[in-house]
């Protein structure tokens, strides 16, 4: 204890109180740095109280408290996240602080109190010893304490090497050496800047890179672990600082190295890369357009196991790059992803969806076509339209978009009637579902587009019953009650039998042709250019 | 902080102080022990042998514990780091007897920051004998002087005394420095438990403050050498010597100057992947052996960064270990390495005390010749605007080869 020091242990117990509760407070929100001074506030006002009556107090501490002499001034738990107990494991063992103590010194000080056991740092003696305080000061155990590791030699060791240091300095400085201080620096302030410019960013992408290279090297030996460790803890720390250029870097780099042990080094990195808290970081980090690709780097790490987890990461992605990268990481982890990614393809955002199915585009068939059909469910007709093209031609694949022709959205009918015409192996089916919908009696209220888009789908399947519809339609059109409506199915079927361009069509639309038919003029004319388009295409050239 | 010493661990902690008790009693005992035989015997007489084992390993204890041992004779009481030594009624004479020969020599009271070598100790008999020299000095006998002991003796001055304190301090930290790194090979060697790395950090951490106290007597610690198996211990920390020379000439701050230590401390810790048998080796290198040293940098890098730790002040430590040993004129086709600044100071640090230390294949060069080897025909290898510097941060080495 100071000698002279203040024996009010009620007002030193107020402000060591003080002090504790605002380094909690720190410890609570530790990632608010910006408001740690703040928090802070009470404590200096009641260390600076004391101050004022004595110029300074020196308390010894404990794993469990603060002592002025014989009284403890304050208590906690003997726990990691109290400032004692790491204080004090550290080898810290008396604080002092002094009169003009100020909050600068005062959040330096509790930076290094309440550093987070999480976080890489040196130990407290040393962040102390190297942040020179003026106004907060400590002492720490003594000695070097080498004699555990050193064993019953250590003492002779060390004794032998002194005396021939003492020899040395023996023979070159005499009783009366006198030293002649601290000569002016060699360097001034600018080229200090300027040689050592003490960048982290520089620091970390070299450290990064000669873990690598210890790796690649199969220099890693039994430390593989342990580097693995160091370097998933430098990308983290990289994460902590937004360094997003030197992680793109690290990571591509590991991604490429090779040597004996580079495959267990990734694997294990990438466990640690696919975990949620530091996914959803690297995505948050990787969101801005102009930055390097960040995310793709990283998730290529990730092992094939880790498709579910990407997937279900999607709803966090900002930007259409960043969506569109963690599409194609989970699609490619296909097998682990499935489940995630069709919860995503059923009933995710909109914009996930249509990312996993642009990225699904490379997928085998069957597996496309489980995305699409899953897809088709979406609620969003923009997700349904995209998903339909990727539908395989199978009897399933016809029943989803038959029924997707009944859909409340135009879109979604256009492109299944578009996507049936395609079904060149189910034909007949894709058929009956386009005849089903053109018979329903709504057909007739659709807009002409559509219902032109529905018969040209009809005729390009070139089936048999699609085109015995088609022929029945232009030669023996309904009953109407509106001579009209009779003509536009007329037409309609031409636009079909046009489409499907073969010899029979073509002698159907011919046949329209002749007089003794009797059929409208405007048929006729229909008829006329559209055996001239299929005789074109047949010959393939070009209509006139 | 130093009024902070005197504080810490010599509180009322029970244990502590039954601990320094005991060994403040053995002390005492074996100096009347010693007294007594001093009078019949020469220091070198094997009665000597138990009761100096006794001193010396109860200095040793407390050293450990304290950090320092300090017996005081302040009135009629002995004092054993700050710490009143109690005695009981059979040993009360003892105690007195021992209080008037060291005061009929001048003696006051004796002080070790490392553990007092055998030869101190037969020193210490000499002196209590009755061919003892007759003018003690804080030294002991001048003519041959202490080694890690040193007295308070009546009429010194304030000065001579904080002196001698740095002196033994300097050679404690030094001294524990070549130890770590001699400790740490051989550990890394066989798999063993090593020193902590607090314990270097400490070390490193006096050497910055004892440069700044002292930085002349403090440079020519590097002037230390030894041949062979004992090399890498000495040659690290005199690399560390010369390189905290280094940052503090350079006006680099206190925490940038401590990283230059920890990193040259760290620099060569990669010879533990490399067999004794082949570092000594003289002669042209097999391809094996050539293998080995080219990778032994990234030994030394991999030893730090096994502790797991990527704080900046970890990273300096593993970057320069690595970076010193890289060339900075790449084969052809390479990219020009990237180096930090302590990688590139440990560069010249290293070569210097490297060519002034005589090794089984080639002989020491002078101080002299170095620096004109290093700043002429090596030049290419080293930083351009450091090597510059060189001459005027070993300048203190040069006089009196």
């Amino acid at each position: 204890m100071d000698p002279g020091g203040p024996r009010d242990s009620a007002a030193v117990r107020d402000a060591f109180a003080a002090l504790a509760r605002s380094l909690k407070r720190i410890s609570v929100f530790r990632h608010a740095r910006d408001q740690h001074a703040a928090y802070l506030e009470p404590a200096l006002a009641s260390l600076r109280e004391l101050l004022e009556r004595q110029p300074s107090i020196t308390v010894e501490l404990e794993p469990m408290g603060l002592r002025l002499a014989d009284e403890m001034v304050h208590s906690e738990p003997a726990r990691e996240g109290g400032f004692c107990f790491r204080l004090h494991r550290d080898g810290v063992r008396t604080l002092t602080f002094r009169r003009g103590l100020g909050l600068e010194d005062l959040t330096a000080f509790s930076r290094v109190a309440m550093a987070d056991p999480q976080e890489s740092s040196e130990d407290a003696v040393t962040e102390l010893w190297k942040l020179d305080l003026t106004h907060v000061s400590y002492s720490a155990i003594s000695g070097y304490r080498m004699k555990e590791a050193g064993g019953e030699t250590m003492s002779k060791s060390i004794a032998d090497i002194a005396e021939r240091a003492q020899q040395t300095l023996d023979g070159r400085i005499g009783e009366s050496f006198a030293e002649p201080g601290q000569k002016p620096a060699l360097w001034s302030e600018e080229q200090r800047a300027k040689g050592d410019p003490q960048d982290w960013a520089p620091l970390a992408r070299r450290g990064a890179l000669t873990i690598l290279r210890i790796v690649e090297q199969d220099n890693a030996g039994w430390d593989l672990e342990a580097l693995q460790e160091s370097f998933w803890r430098l990308i983290d720390e990289m994460c902590e600082r937004g360094e997003v250029q030197v992680i793109a870097l690290a990571l591509d780099r590991a991604r490429r190295i090779g040597g004996a042990h580079s495959q267990d080094f990734r694997a294990a990195v990438g466990k640690k890369l696919a975990e949620p808290r530091r996914l959803e970081r690297a995505i948050k980090l990787g969101a801005g357009a102009e930055k390097p690709p960040l995310l793709a780097s990283w998730l290529a790490l990730l092992s094939p196991e880790e498709g579910g987890t990407i997937a279900t990461l999607l709803a966090l992605a900002e930007t259409p790059a960043s969506r569109a990268s963690l599409a194609v990481a989970a699609v490619a982890r296909y097998d682990s992803a499935r489940s995630a990614l069709l919860d995503v393809l059923r009933g995710g955002g909109a914009q996930d969806a249509q990312a996993v199915i642009a990225a699904s585009s490379t997928l085998p068939v069957a597996r496309r076509t489980e995305v699409a059909a899953a897809a088709s469910a979406h609620p969003n007709p923009l997700v349904q339209v995209q998903a339909i093209p990727l539908l395989g031609g199978d009897a399933a694949s016809v029943q989803k978009l038959g029924g997707l022709l009944m859909s409340p959205a135009r879109d979604v009918r256009l492109a299944a009637a578009q996507g049936l015409s395609a079904f060149t192996l189910t034909v007949d089916a894709a058929a009956n579902q386009l005849l089903a919908a053109i018979r329903r009696s709504k057909f007739g209220k659709l807009d002409r587009e559509e219902q032109t888009a529905v018969y040209r789908a009809l005729g390009k399947l070139g089936s048999a019953p699609g085109f015995a519809f088609l022929l029945e339609r232009l030669t023996r059109p309904a009953r109407r009650l509106f001579k009209r409506r009779r003509e536009a199915e007329q037409l309609l079927a031409v636009q079909g039998l046009a489409e499907e361009a073969s010899q029979r069509s073509l002698r159907a639309l011919e046949d329209v042709l002749l007089p003794s038919r009797n059929h409208p003029p405007g048929v006729v004319a229909a008829s006329r250019a559209a055996a001239q388009h299929v005789r074109a295409a047949q010959r393939g050239g070009k209509t006139a | 902080m130093s009024e902070l010493s005197d504080v810490f661990d010599k509180t009322s902690r029970a244990a502590s102080r039954e601990l320094r008790q005991q060994l403040g009693s053995q002390i005492v005992l074996s100096l009347n022990s010693i007294l007594r035989n001093a009078r019949s015997y020469s220091e070198d007489n094997a009665v000597f042998t138990p009761v100096l084992d006794q001193f010396q390993q109860a200095v040793f204890s407390l050293i450990e514990t304290d950090g320092e041992f300090e017996l005081e004779l302040v009135d009629d009481g002995f004092y054993v780091n700050r710490q009143a030594l109690r005695f009981d009624a059979v040993n009360v004479p003892l105690r007195a007897n021992l209080r008037t020969e060291m005061r009929v020599r001048g003696i006051t009271g004796m002080k070790a920051l490392a553990t007092p070598p055998r030869g101190d100790l037969r020193l210490l008999v000499r002196i209590f004998s009755p061919r003892g020299a007759t003018k003690v000095t804080a030294r002991g006998d001048l003519r041959k002087p202490f080694v890690a002991l040193s007295f308070k003796v009546q009429g010194s001055s304030s000065e001579a005394v904080a002196s001698l304190d740095l002196s033994a301090r300097l050679v404690a930290a030094y001294a524990h420095a070549v130890f770590f790194v001699d400790h740490s090979i051989q550990q890394l060697r066989v798999a063993g438990e090593l020193i902590p790395l607090w314990a270097a950090s400490r070390v490193v951490q006096d050497l910055v403050d004892l440069q700044r106290a002292t930085p002349q007597r403090f440079l020519h610690l590097a002037r230390t050498k030894v041949v062979a198996d004992e090399y890498w211990g000495f040659h690290a920390a005199n690399v560390a010597v010369l390189a905290i020379t280094f940052g503090a000439r350079l006006g680099l701050a206190k925490r940038r100057r401590y990283d230059l230590g920890m990193a040259a401390l760290f620099h060569d810790m990669g010879v533990a992947a490399i067999p004794s048998s082949m570092l000594e080796r003289q002669g042209k290198l097999d391809e094996r052996a050539q293998a080995a040293l080219k990778a032994s940098p990234l030994f030394a890098a991999r030893a730090i960064l096994r502790d797991r730790e990527v704080h900046p002040a970890a990273l300096e430590r593993a970057l320069a270990a690595y970076e010193c040993h890289l060339d900075l004129v790449p084969a052809d086709g390479e990219p020009l390495p990237e180096i930090g600044l302590a990688g590139r100071i440990l560069n010249i640090c290293e070569s210097y005390d490297a060519l002034t230390t005589p090794r089984p294949f080639r002989p020491a060069r002078t101080h002299a010749q170095a620096l004109r080897v290093m700043t002429t025909e090596e030049v290419f290898r080293f930083d351009p605007e450091l090597i510059d510097l060189l001459p005027a941060v070993v300048a203190p080495l040069l006089g009196e080869e």
